[in-house]
C-alpha cells in the first residue's frame, strides 16, 4: 500500500480528501441506557451514605459533582425516611471517588435545588432563610457558610454572568449582587403580577446579553410568565404568559426550566398543567423576542409514555435538548426524552425501570418506642438497577450525563445514575409525528453516489437521518462489513461508517432505515463502489522504440569510398 | 629553416642499450602528406609538424642530404621511413610522438643455423653501443606540433606533467586550469561534476576512462542531481577535454563535451630504453582528520529507511589522510607485448574548511540583501567528505602481424565515501551514512593500420562497465521526509568501431573517418523501502553512425565536416497514481528517436604561428532512464508527455597564436582566444525528482589562454567569462520567460538543476625551474566570480580567490619529491558552479608531500 509520505502533495491532499488518510471510527449501535454509579443505602450501623437525594448534582471547577441527600447518613435507621442525618457528598465526574463530605443535621448543606458552581470554584446556594445566600469552599473548615444576607425575600435562584450574580427572590425581586456578596442592587421589582408575573424562580443569560427568566405565578394565564430584561433592569418585557390548560404552568420544582440552544431559541419546560395534553407539563420553545412560541410536547399525566413533570431541560453537547421527567412513563418512574433540533424529532430515550428488586435496609426503629417496622413502600418500595424518579439530569464537563434518582437503586433509597444516550434509539421511540428520512447518503464528505477505488482501500459512507429508529446496511458484495446494523443517527459531520471492499467488482451498498413512527415506510438509499485491482493495466508510453535502422547511412560512405578508389586507379 | 632549428637542448641520457622502439600508439594513425622533394632538413620539419611529433637530429646527420618528398597517406613510421629512404638514417621512437634520428644499423649477420633459435631474429636488433648517439654533445632539433586542426579546436590535453603538478585530492583537481571548464561538487564524495561552457549535469558532459563511460548521476534530494565519476587520479596518465558536441567516435549523446581520461600506459612507466618500469608513489596530507567515529541514526545496508526502523550504529571514517600507489609496466616478446599493472589506495577523513572568510555575503542581484553563504562555519569539519578507495588497473597490449594490435584492460575501483545531501537544510549538516561503490571496467581494443594502405586504419573498441553501488539513506530526524537507501546495479556495454581512409582528391588530401557506435545501459535499482520514485530501473541504448571528413585544399586551409546519425531508445518501468484511490498505474515505457547532427569547421592558418578557426556543431542528449521515467510518473504530468532530448547548437570561433624563440632563447608563447555561444533547446531541469523540458538555455562567453615558457620560468593564464547565461521557458518565470543571470534564485529555482556557471573564472600560474630544472617552484591562483546568489535558504558558493603553492624536486633520477600547499590563505570558500543546495566548503589550507620512486 502506498503510504501517504510517498505521495505527491496533490495526491496526498486527494487521499486525505477521500478519507484514505486513516481509518475512521465505525458507527456503533448502542441504545440509551442508565446505570447507578452510587446506590444510597440509608442509615447503616457502619454509616449510611444517604438516602433520597434531594438536590441536583452540581459540577464544580474541581471536576467533582456535589449534591446532598435528604436523609440516610446516620448509623441508625430511625425513621421512615432512611434515618435523620442528611449527607453532603461528592463524586468525580467519571463516577469514581464517592465521598461523604458531611453528614448529620439537615443543615449540612442547603436544601435548595439551585446550587451554583461559580467561576471562583466555590458553590453557592440560596439559603434556608430570607435573603440568605450560602457558600461552600471545599477544604475550608466552615462548611457551608453565609455569603450574603439582606436581599428581599427568599432567594430562589442565583445566576453568574458578566462578573455579577443575578438573583431571583421573593415574590417580586430581580436583583444583582456583586461577586463578593457585598452589593445587592434591585434591578426590577414586580408591581403588577397580573401583567408581569410574580414569584420569579429562575434566570438565564441569553446570547444577546439579556436576562431571561421565569415567574411561577401571575401573568395573564395566572400560571407564570417568561420575561426578559436588560442586565441593568431596563427593558423588562413579558415574552410569554403561561396557561395551565394550554401550556402548563411554572413551578419551582423544575430545577432547570429554561435554556438557550444553538438555534438561538429558548427551550423551556412547564412543570405541571391543569388538564388535557399539558396536564403533566410541557416542552416549548420560543424566540428570544417572544415570537413563535411553539409547544413541542405536552405531557399528559399518567397516560403519557414520555412521563410527566419535566424537571430539567438541558442543552446537550451534541446540540440536542434533553428533558428529564420526574414521574410517569411506562414504568411510572420518570423518563428522559430528547428533542433533536435539526430534524424536529422528539424521542423517548429512556424510561426509568420499575422497582423489581426487594427493598434493602428498610426496617426502621422508632427511637421513641424502640419498635421496629418496615419502611413504607411508598418511600422505599424496592430496588432496581439505576434508580427512578429522577430529580434532574445534568451533563458533566467530560460529557457524561448524570442525575440523582430519589427512589430505586440497589437498596431502594435512590441513586446517582449515569445516563448513556447511545447512538441509536429503540423502535417506536419517536414521540411526535416526523416522517422517516434518509438524507445525503453518499461517499465521503462530498456525498458522492458512486466512486472507484482500488482493492484494499476504504471509503467512508456518510448520511443523515430524520425520524429513523434503526438502520441496516446491505450490499451486493458478499461478506461485506457493511452488511448489518448501522447507526440510525449518523450525521455528515460526526459519524460515518468505513467500508473496505474485500473483492474487485462493482458493488452496491444500501442503507435502509426503519421509521420511528410505524405509520411511515422505511427509507433507503444506495451507493455504488467500483473496486478495481490495486495495479491497473499498464499503459504504454512512447512510440515503442525499435526501427530506425541506421545502416543505410553507410551506403553513401561506401559509395564515396568506391568512387575514390576508382579515381585513384584511373587518375 | 629557422622554425625547424628551434628547440630545446636536451641532454640525452645514455642509459641502457638503445633499441629501435616501435612507434607509439598514436603513430599508427595515417595522415595525408604533401611534401615536395627538397632538403631532408626541410622535409623532416614539415613532416614533423604535420604529424605532430617531435623529431630530434643533429645538423651533421642530415647535412647535404635530400629527400624525395612524400605524397599520400602514411603512418608516422611509414612516412619517416619513406622520407629517410636512401639516406642511411632511421628514426627511433623514444617516447610517444618522440623520435630521434640515428644511423641505420647494419644488417645483422646471418646467424649460424645451429646457434640461433628461430624466434631469436629480432625485427629491430639492438643498437651496438658504439651506435648510440652522443649523450651530451648532441644537439637535438625539435619539430613542433602544429596547432590542432579545426575539428578539435576546442580540445585541451593534460599530460603527465600537468596531472602531477598537484597531488590530486579528487579528480576534479586535475581540471582547474582548463579554460571553459569548471568542476563543481569536487568535494562531495566521488563526485566529478564537470561544467563545460555552462553545460553540466545530467550526463551533458561525458566522462570516459580509457574509452569507457564512467559516470552516473545521483539524486540528492533538494540538492538536485550530481554527476559522479569513479576515477582514481593516481592511475591516470592523460586527460583530454573536448568542448561542445562531438562528431567523433565518442560523441554520441554529447551536448556539453567529453572528458577522456587515459590510465597509465607502458610509456608512462617504462624509462627510455628499459623493458621494465615500476613506480612507487606515496602522498601524505596534513589534513586534520577530525572525528572518525560517528553514531548515526539510519538503516543498515539492507534495512528499511523508515524512521521508525532506524537504528543507531557506528560509522567509522578513515583517520589519517594519505594515498599511495604502485604501478609497473613490462615489455615482453621483443616489445610485442606490454603489460601494465597498478594498485592504488586513497583514504581521507572529513576535512576541515578554511578558517578565513565570512559566511555572510551581500547578494549580487539585490545589493543590500545579505545572504548566508553556507550553513557550515569557517574552520568547521565538513561532513560526508571522507573516502576510502582502492583501485586496481591491469592492461595488456599485444602487437600482431600486419600492424595489428590488441589491447585489453581491466580496472576496478571500490570506494566507501560520504555523500553530502542538501546542504541548505540544517539537519543535513551532520555526518550521514556512507555510500559505497564497486565499479569494474573491461575494455578490448583492436587496431589495424596496414602500412601503405591508405584506406584502412581500423579501430574497434569494445567495453563493459559493471557498477554496484549503495546509496546510503539519510534520515531527517526532525521531519517526516526520508531519502531512501537503494542498491543500484548498472551495466553498460559499448562498442565503437571506425575506420580512417585517406584519399588524394584533386582539391587536396581528404581524411575520411567513419564508423558506428553502440551503447546500452541497464540500470536496476533496488530501493530498500519499496520506494521507486527517485531512481527507477530501465534500459537505454544509443547507437549512431558517423562520418567526418577533413580536407586540406592548401597548406593554410583546413575544412572539416561531420555528420552523425543517432538513435536512442529507452525502456523503463514506472508507477504512478492512476487517478483511482489506491491504484497504481504501471507505465511501460518504450521510446526511440532519431536525429542527424551535423558539424562544420574550418581553420585558416596564414602562418605557422597563427591560426583562425570556426566551428558550428549540433548535438543532442537523449534523456536517461531516470529522467524519462520520473518525468512520466510525476503527478503534474497527467498527459504522460515524454521528456524530449536536449538539442544543442554550438558555435565557436577563435584564434591561436604560437611563438617560439621570440624573447629568450628557446622560449615559447601560446595564446588562444575563443568565443562560444551554446544554445540548448529543451533543456532538462528537475525539482524533487521530477524532470521537465525548459524552452532553452543559453551560455555565451569567451575564453582566453596565455602561456609562456622560457625553460627557467613559465607562466600560464586562463580566463573564462560568460557574457550571457539564461534559462528560458521554465516554470518559475511568469509567462515562461527567461531567467537571465545575474539574479537571485528562489528555492524552487536553486533546487531545480539549473547549473549556473561563474561569471568569470581565472587561473594564473607562475613558476620557475632551478638547479638545472631539477627543482620547480610555482604559485597558482584560481579565482571565480559568482554570477548569481542562491535561494532563500542559503546563498551557495560565492566569489573567491584561492592560492596554491607547488613544487617538485628531482632528488635523483629515480626519486622525485613533489609538494603543494593548497588554499594557502586558508580561505573559506566553495567550488564554483556547485548548486546552491549542495554547496559545501572546500578544504582549508592543506599541505601535501608526494614521493615518487621510479626504476
Amino acid at each position: 500500500m502506498t503510504s501517504l509520505r510517498t505521495l505527491t502533495p496533490t495526491a496526498r491532499a486527494l487521499a486525505i480528501a477521500l478519507g484514505l488518510a486513516g481509518p475512521i471510527s465505525m458507527a456503533h449501535a448502542v441504545l440509551p441506557s442508565a446505570e447507578a454509579v452510587v446506590n444510597f443505602t440509608a442509615a447503616l450501623p457502619a454509616g449510611g451514605n444517604g438516602a433520597r437525594p434531594s438536590t441536583p448534582l452540581t459540577e464544580a471547577a474541581d471536576g467533582y459533582l456535589y449534591s446532598r441527600t435528604a436523609t440516610g447518613g446516620g448509623t441508625v435507621l430511625n425513621s421512615q425516611q432512611g434515618g435523620n442525618s442528611a449527607v453532603f457528598f461528592r463524586l468525580k465526574n467519571d463516577a469514581t471517588g464517592f465521598e461523604v463530605l458531611d453528614s448529620g443535621a439537615s443543615t449540612v448543606a442547603p436544601t435548595s435545588t439551585r446550587w451554583l458552581a461559580a467561576s471562583d470554584g466555590h458553590l453557592y446556594s440560596p439559603g434556608p432563610s430570607s435573603g440568605l445566600i450560602q457558600r461552600y469552599r471545599h477544604g475550608a473548615t466552615t462548611g457551608w457558610e453565609t455569603f450574603h444576607t439582606g436581599s428581599s425575600g427568599f432567594v430562589t435562584s442565583i445566576l453568574e454572568a458578566d462578573l455579577q450574580f443575578y438573583l431571583t427572590a421573593g415574590a417580586s425581586t430581580l436583583a444583582s449582587l456583586s461577586l463578593d456578596g457585598t452589593q445587592a442592587i434591585p434591578l426590577y421589582t414586580i408591581t403588577n403580577p397580573t401583567l408581569e408575573g410574580g414569584t420569579p424562580h429562575y434566570m438565564v443569560r441569553g446570547s444577546d446579553g439579556r436576562l431571561y427568566g421565569l415567574h411561577t405565578t401571575g401573568g395573564s394565564g395566572f400560571a407564570g410568565t417568561l420575561f426578559r430584561m436588560d442586565r441593568d433592569g431596563n427593558g423588562y418585557q413579558v415574552l410569554q404568559n403561561f396557561n395551565a390548560l394550554t401550556t402548563g404552568y411554572q413551578k419551582i420544582n423544575a430545577v432547570r426550566p429554561l435554556v438557550e440552544a444553538g438555534d438561538g431559541k429558548l427551550y423551556g419546560i412547564t412543570y405541571d398543567g391543569g388538564g388535557g395534553d399539558v396536564s403533566g407539563g410541557a416542552i416549548y420553545r420560543i424566540n428570544k423576542d417572544g415570537s413563535d412560541f411553539e409547544l413541542i410536547h405536552g405531557f399528559a399525566s399518567n397516560t403519557d409514555r414520555a412521563g410527566y413533570n419535566p424537571n430539567t431541560v438541558l442543552l446537550g453537547r451534541d446540540g440536542h435538548i434533553y428533558v428529564s421527567t420526574l414521574n410517569g412513563g411506562a414504568n411510572g418512574g420518570g423518563t428522559i426524552v430528547r428533542y433533536r433540533i435539526d430534524d424536529g424529532v422528539l424521542e423517548l430515550l429512556y424510561t426509568f425501570e420499575a422497582l423489581t428488586g426487594p427493598a434493602q435496609n428498610n426496617i426502621w426503629t422508632n427511637p421513641t418506642s424502640g419498635a421496629t417496622a418496615t419502611v413504607n413502600a411508598a418511600i422505599n418500595g424496592g430496588g432496581n438497577a439505576a434508580g427512578r424518579t429522577p430529580y434532574h439530569l445534568m451533563q458533566a464537563s467530560n460529557g457524561q450525563f448524570y442525575g440523582v434518582a430519589q427512589r430505586g437503586g440497589s437498596h431502594g433509597w435512590g441513586s446517582v445514575f449515569r445516563f448513556d444516550p447511545g447512538d441509536e434509539v429503540a423502535a417506536g421511540s419517536m414521540l411526535n409525528d416526523v416522517p422517516a428520512e434518509l438524507l445525503n447518503f453518499g461517499i465521503n464528505v462530498a456525498h458522492d453516489p458512486s466512486a472507484t477505488l482500488a482493492l484494499g482501500q476504504s471509503v467512508n459512507l456518510w448520511w443523515n437521518t430524520k425520524g429513523v429508529a434503526s438502520c441496516a446496511g446491505t450490499s451486493t458484495e458478499p461478506g461485506s462489513t457493511w452488511i448489518g446494523r448501522q447507526s440510525a443517527k449518523a450525521t455528515s459531520s460526526t459519524t460515518a461508517a468505513s467500508v473496505k471492499p474485500g473483492r474487485a467488482g462493482t458493488w452496491t451498498y444500501t442503507l435502509t432505515c426503519q421509521p420511528q413512527n410505524p405509520a411511515y415506510p422505511p427509507v433507503s438509499a444506495a451507493v455504488s463502489l467500483t473496486v478495481v485491482p490495486t495495479v491497473a493495466d499498464g499503459i504504454d508510453v512512447g512510440n515503442g522504440g525499435g526501427g530506425g535502422a541506421l545502416a543505410w547511412l553507410l551506403l553513401p560512405l561506401m559509395g564515396l569510398a568506391l568512387w575514390a578508389r576508382r579515381a585513384r586507379r584511373h587518375p | 629553416m629557422r622554425a625547424a632549428c628551434l628547440g630545446a637542448v636536451l641532454l640525452l641520457s645514455a642509459g641502457g642499450p638503445l633499441l629501435a622502439q616501435p612507434a607509439a600508439a598514436g603513430a599508427v594513425a595515417e595522415r595525408s602528406y604533401q611534401i615536395e622533394p627538397g632538403t631532408l632538413n626541410e622535409a623532416l620539419n614539415r613532416f614533423a609538424r604535420r604529424a605532430g611529433i617531435t623529431l630530434s637530429f643533429t645538423p651533421q646527420q642530415i647535412e647535404g642530404l635530400r629527400s624525395r618528398g612524400l605524397n599520400g597517406p602514411y603512418t608516422v613510421e611509414a612516412g619517416l621511413a619513406a622520407l629517410l629512404s636512401g639516406t642511411g638514417l632511421t628514426a627511433r621512437a623514444q617516447a610517444p610522438d618522440q623520435y630521434v634520428l640515428q644511423a641505420r644499423p647494419p644488417a645483422p649477420p646471418a646467424p649460424p643455423p645451429q646457434a640461433a633459435p628461430p624466434q631469436a631474429a629480432p625485427a629491430a636488433p639492438a643498437m651496438p653501443a658504439s651506435a648510440e648517439p652522443p649523450s651530451l654533445a648532441t644537439v637535438t632539433v625539435v619539430a613542433e606540433r602544429l596547432i590542432e586542426p579545426a575539428n578539435t579546436a576546442s580540445a585541451q590535453t593534460l599530460g603527465r606533467e600537468a596531472l602531477e603538478r598537484f597531488p590530486a585530492t579528487s579528480p576534479g583537481d586535475l581540471l582547474r586550469e582548463v579554460t571553459g571548464v569548471t568542476v563543481a561538487n569536487s568535494r562531495n564524495g566521488s563526485s566529478l561534476d564537470v561544467n563545460i561552457r555552462g553545460m553540466q549535469g545530467f550526463g551533458r558532459v561525458k566522462i570516459l576512462v580509457d574509452g569507457t563511460e564512467s559516470s552516473g548521476s545521483t539524486y540528492k534530494g533538494y540538492g538536485g542531481e550530481t554527476t559522479q565519476a569513479y576515477v582514481d587520479p593516481e592511475l591516470l596518465g592523460e586527460i583530454k577535454v573536448e568542448k561542445g558536441p562531438n562528431a567523433g567516435p565518442y560523441g554520441a549523446g554529447v551536448v556539453g563535451g567529453v572528458v577522456s581520461m587515459s590510465t597509465l600506459t607502458a610509456d608512462d612507466l617504462i624509462p627510455s630504453g628499459q623493458r621494465l618500469g615500476l613506480r612507487l608513489r606515496g602522498t601524505w596530507v596534513n589534513q586534520p582528520s577530525g572525528t572518525t567515529r560517528y553514531a548515526i541514526a539510519g538503516p543498515g545496508l539492507d534495512g528499511s529507511a523508515a524512521p521508525a526502523d532506524a537504528v543507531t550504529r557506528d560509522v567509522s571514517l578513515p583517520g589519517r589522510s594519505w594515498n599511495g600507489s604502485l604501478a609497473g609496466a613490462w615489455r615482453l616478446l621483443d616489445d610485442k607485448l606490454e603489460l601494465v599493472a597498478g594498485l592504488s589506495h586513497r583514504q581521507s577523513g572529513n576535512y576541515v574548511s578554511g578558517q578565513r572568510g565570512d559566511v555572510l555575503t551581500e547578494s549580487i542581484a539585490t545589493p543590500g540583501l545579505i545572504n548566508r553563504v553556507s550553513l557550515y562555519r569557517p574552520g568547521q569539519t565538513v561532513y560526508n567528505t571522507s573516502q576510502d578507495t582502492d583501485s586496481v588497473l591491469l592492461k595488456a597490449a599485444l602487437k600482431l602481424p600486419n600492424e595489428q594490435k590488441i589491447s585489453l584492460g581491466y580496472s576496478q575501483l571500490k570506494s566507501r565515501f560520504g555523500e553530502a545531501r542538501s546542504a541548505g537544510f540544517a539537519e543535513y549538516i551532520a555526518q550521514l551514512n556512507l555510500s559505497h561503490v564497486d565499479k569494474q571496467l573491461y575494455s578490448a581494443q583492436y587496431a589495424w593500420s596496414p602500412v601503405g594502405n591508405p584506406w584502412v586504419d581500423l579501430r574497434v573498441n569494445v567495453w563493459a562497465s559493471d557498477s554496484t553501488g549503495y546509496q546510503a539513506a539519510d534520515i531527517r530526524t526532525g521531519g517526516p521526509e526520508t531519502h531512501r537507501a537503494a542498491w543500484t546495479d548498472t551495466q553498460a556495454r559499448g562498442l565503437e568501431a571506425w575506420n580512417t581512409s585517406v584519399m588524394d582528391l584533386p582539391v587536396g588530401p581528404l581524411t575520411f573517418k567513419y564508423g558506428v557506435t553502440w551503447l546500452r545501459e541497464d540500470v536496476e535499482v533496488s530501493p530498500l523501502d519499496n520506494g521507486t520514485y527517485m531512481d527507477p530501473s530501465g534500459q537505454r541504448s544509443l547507437r549512431s553512425v558517423f562520418a567526418q571528413a577533413e580536407l586540406q585544399p592548401t597548406d593554410w586551409l583546413l575544412l572539416n565536416a561531420g555528420l552523425r546519425r543517432e538513435r536512442y531508445e529507452v525502456r523503463g518501468r514506472g508507477e504512478t497514481d492512476s487517478g483511482i484511490a489506491g491504484q497504481v498505474l504501471p507505465l511501460n515505457i518504450a521510446h526511440g528517436e532519431t536525429r542527424t547532427n551535423p558539424s562544420l569547421g574550418l581553420a585558416i592558418q596564414p602562418s605557422e604561428a597563427l591560426q583562425f578557426f570556426a566551428r558550428y556543431s549540433e548535438g543532442w542528449r537523449p534523456p536517461t532512464v531516470k529522467e524519462t521515467v520520473n518525468s512520466l510518473v510525476a503527478a503534474s504530468n497527467t498527459a504522460r508527455v515524454l521528456l524530449k532530448p536536449e538539442r544543442t547548437d554550438s558555435q565557436e570561433a577563435g584564434v591561436k597564436l604560437q611563438l617560439k624563440n621570440q624573447w629568450l632563447p628557446n622560449d615559447r608563447f601560446n595564446a588562444g582566444l575563443t568565443l562560444f555561444d551554446n544554445v540548448t533547446h529543451d533543456y532538462t531541469y528537475g525539482f524533487a525528482g521530477e524532470f521537465k523540458n525548459a524552452g532553452r538555455a543559453q551560455f555565451r562567453g569567451w575564453e582566453l589562454s596565455l602561456a609562456y615558457d622560457a625553460g627557467g620560468f613559465f607562466s600560464r593564464y586562463s580566463h573564462t567569462r560568460y557574457r550571457q547565461v539564461a534559462f528560458c521557458g521554465i516554470d518559475y518565470e511568469a509567462g515562461g520567460g527567461c531567467a537571465d543571470m545575474p539574479r537571485i534564485l528562489g528555492l524552487d529555482t536553486s533546487s531545480s538543476g539549473f547549473y549556473v556557471p561563474p561569471r568569470s573564472q581565472t587561473s594564473v600560474t607562475l613558476g620557475t625551474r632551478l638547479l638545472e630544472k631539477r627543482l620547480t617552484l610555482g604559485l597558482r591562483m584560481t579565482a571565480a566570480k559568482a554570477y548569481v546568489t542562491g535561494g532563500v535558504l542559503i546563498g551557495g558558493w560565492d566569489s573567491h580567490e584561492v592560492y596554491d603553492l607547488f613544487g617538485s624536486w628531482r632528488i635523483h633520477r629515480h626519486l622525485d619529491l613533489a609538494f603543494a600547499v593548497e588554499n594557502l590563505r586558508d580561505r573559506f570558500y566553495m567550488d564554483a558552479s556547485t548548486s546552491t543546495m549542495l554547496a559545501i566548503p572546500s578544504p582549508g589550507r592543506t599541505a601535501k608531500v608526494t614521493l615518487t620512486y621510479t626504476f
